[in-house]
């Protein structure tokens, strides 16, 4: 017995200092990560290594005095969300710094974040065609070529990169990959099929996966994959009357079917499927989850918009004759923007802004331009500004052979060209975050992986 | 022959089997493992059955028998009744297992439950985007330190070993007096308040109900 009391007591003292020590502890700072930008301009997610002080963490925060900013959150995970409605016009420094809520200092850390994202672009070239990146400080930047034309192209929802699909020729299509480094410069590019392909649609969402709905030349049907973040292939059991768009925050896919369009969770979630009938298309998403933007198709030819909340019934937000190309969305539904086109001889583009209640804010005729074909509207919050693909027409009637990428503002309505001849374009979510030390930056976008 | 083992192994059998047919398991462990009681339960009865026809060779100790005699009544005739406001405050809200995607389309902001809440507010804690939202929750009160007492829930995996408590923050209406540990059926609408320079979703209440413990109070 008495042997046992040496290596017991020996224990006892370990594990107090242990405990002791790991009280002492200072908390770390895991991740740094972009995040959804919800109803402000721009987020990223703060996750540290103990439960943080919250009042400190907000005290000791440092950004640029006239940028307005919410820290959001509890426990280990915080999001600095920028407000506001002066849209971002360059990177900023960020000092984090703050105590835990055992009041254990964090060690203060810089960073350089760009929370705008990039424009990612095709652009032909002869016979075959270049993807570019377009940010304000660096202007169009090519990042590769690519062979043959493209059909598609989507950057992913993380920022990671692109999927694309191209062909040279009709019935032989391919889907690619591509990815980026958080500063834009090409990674990997490689085909996800070893086929080529007849046909072939993409839909990403905030996490990175990718969902790729295609058919060969013998099938009857598209088959379904979902490809996640980290290059993971599963097959999806799922047949669908149009394209398959996933939901941005993840789990669930819209499936239009022959009679309306079902909501259904995408594995590993348990099976649960939601339909709403009618001839409805899906327009857009809105930034708050739960809540889109549909298109509903009128038997005497009529278009309608109309607001998807959770668990309710669908409801119209405007109806008329016009061709309605596209739509996007802000915050919860606060303001939605819908692209208009009526007239046969003297085609009329114009731009509605509506609120949630349908009521029309703002009303714009787009003189002089016409829209590109299957191009959609994308909101970036962070400008406060809506991306179009247009083509100039000149006084005779004559208009540009590609379209140029605009940029709307949606607080003073100026529309200004980036330009350059595009083919398609989407708006890349940045991953660029930088820690700054010494002075000197150091490539750290994440302590953690991104 | 010794009567005492195999009587004290029915006995517990029967304990067992008690726990699992009134309900008392409710308070103890998810519903999911219930069925391990009730094969226990019946495991036991089954030994005493055995133990009673081939008495064993070997004599065991008789005091723990006579201790494992004595405490079975005492299970029995003692209900629980355990303070779920003293256990949470006494465990760490940790991470919140559970989808939140199927939350934001497939179920309406009144059908969410206090649980589903926490999910969704830690998944997208922007409390801008659910301000205005109708809320219709139940849990107990819990008291937390220089802060109005919040309304929580105890999430259990297992048991009630792993008890995480999930508050959210309540605006209580004027004069409402509240209890620890009482349940309550809270509906009203979520709002937005600044504590401690940080913004966070409340509800603000506007009808509260005292409710009788529910059958299972743990959700998964």
């Amino acid at each position: 017995m008495k042997r046992l009391w040496i290596p017991l007591t020996l224990a006892l003292a370990l594990a107090a200092v242990q405990q002791q020590w790991l009280q002492r502890r200072p908390p770390r700072l895991l991740a740094i990560e972009p995040a959804a930008a919800g109803s402000g301009l721009a987020a990223v997610e703060l996750q540290f290594s103990r439960p943080m002080d919250g009042a400190s963490l907000q005290a000791n925060l440092q950004l640029p005095a006239d940028q307005p900013h919410e820290l959001l959150g509890e426990g280990n995970r915080w999001r600095l969300q920028l407000s506001g409605t002066t849209p971002i016009s360059k990177p900023l420094t960020l000092k984090i710094a703050g105590v835990d809520q055992r009041g254990n200092a964090l060690e203060p850390s810089q960073w350089q974040w760009e929370p705008r994202p990039a424009l990612l672009a095709s652009r032909p070239a002869g016979e075959n065609e270049q993807l570019l990146s377009w940010q304000e400080a660096t202007g169009w930047q090519k990042l590769t070529n690519l062979s043959g034309s493209v059909h598609s192209l989507l950057p992913l929802g993380n920022g990671s990169g692109a999927a694309l699909v191209t062909a040279t020729d009709p019935l032989e299509k391919q889907v690619q990959r591509l990815r980026l480094s958080p500063d834009l410069t090409l990674i990997d590019q490689r085909p996800l099929e070893r086929e080529p392909v007849v046909f072939a649609s993409l839909s990403t969402n905030n996490a990175g996966d990718l969902l790729v709905q295609r058919s060969k030349l013998q099938q009857s049907y598209a088959q379904v994959e979902l490809w996640n973040a980290k290059g993971k292939r599963r097959q999806l059991p799922m047949t669908a009357g149009g394209p398959i768009r996933l939901v941005p925050q993840g789990g669930l896919a819209v499936v239009p079917e022959e009679d309306g369009i079902a909501l259904q969770t995408l594995p590993p979630l348990p099976a649960k499927r939601d339909f709403l009938p009618g001839l409805r298309d899906l327009s857009s998403f809105c930034p708050q989850a739960g809540r889109a933007v549909l298109v509903r198709h009128w038997p005497d030819y009529r278009r309608s918009i109309e607001l998807l909340e959770p668990g309710r019934a669908p409801r119209q937000l405007w109806i008329g004759t016009e061709a309605l190309l596209s739509s996007a969305c802000a915050g919860a539904a606060d303001r939605i923007w819908i692209l208009l086109l009526s007239g046969l001889a003297d085609p009329l583009l114009e731009l509605v802004e509506l609120n949630r209640d349908g009521e029309v804010l703002k009303r714009m005729a787009l003189e002089g331009y016409e829209p590109e074909p299957g191009s959609q509207m994308h909101y970036d919050p962070s400008r406060r500004a809506l991306l179009l693909l247009l083509k100039q027409r000149s006084a005779q009637g004559a208009s540009q052979a590609l379209p140029e990428a605009h940029l709307f503002t949606v607080d003073t309505g100026v529309l200004q060209a980036i330009p350059g001849p595009i083919g398609h374009a989407g708006w890349l979510p940045s991953r660029q975050i930088t820690q700054l030390r010494r002075g000197a930056p150091r490539r750290a976008a994440n302590t953690s992986s991104t | 022959m010794n009567w005492l083992p195999p009587f004290v192994l029915g006995l517990w059998g029967a304990v067992l089997l008690q726990a699992w047919g009134s309900g008392r398991l409710n308070l103890l462990l998810q519903a999911d493992f219930h069925w391990l009681v009730l094969v226990s339960g019946l495991l036991l009865l089954a030994l005493a059955g055995l133990a009673a026809r081939f008495a064993p060779k070997r004599r065991s100790g008789r005091t723990p028998a006579l201790v494992m005699l004595l405490a079975a009544p005492l299970v029995l005739l003692i209900p629980p009744r355990p303070s779920f406001s003293t256990l949470a405050a006494n465990r760490s809200s940790g991470a919140l297992e559970g989808e939140s995607e199927t939350l934001t389309f497939l179920s309406p902001p009144e059908q969410r439950s206090l649980t589903d809440w926490v999910r969704l507010l830690r998944s997208q804690p922007d409390p801008e985007l659910y301000r205005g939202d109708p809320v219709r929750i139940s849990g107990f009160v819990m008291p937390t330190p220089q802060a109005a007492p919040v309304l929580a829930r105890l999430t259990v995996r297992c048991c009630l070993a792993d008890a995480t408590p999930v508050g959210i923050p309540v605006i209580w209406p004027e004069g409402e007096s509240l209890k620890a540990d009482e349940w309550l059926a809270v509906s009203g609408e979520m709002g937005v308040e600044r504590v401690g320079g940080v913004l966070r979703s409340v509800v603000i209440a506007n009808t509260v109900q005292p409710i009788p413990k529910p059958k299972r109070p743990f959700e998964p």
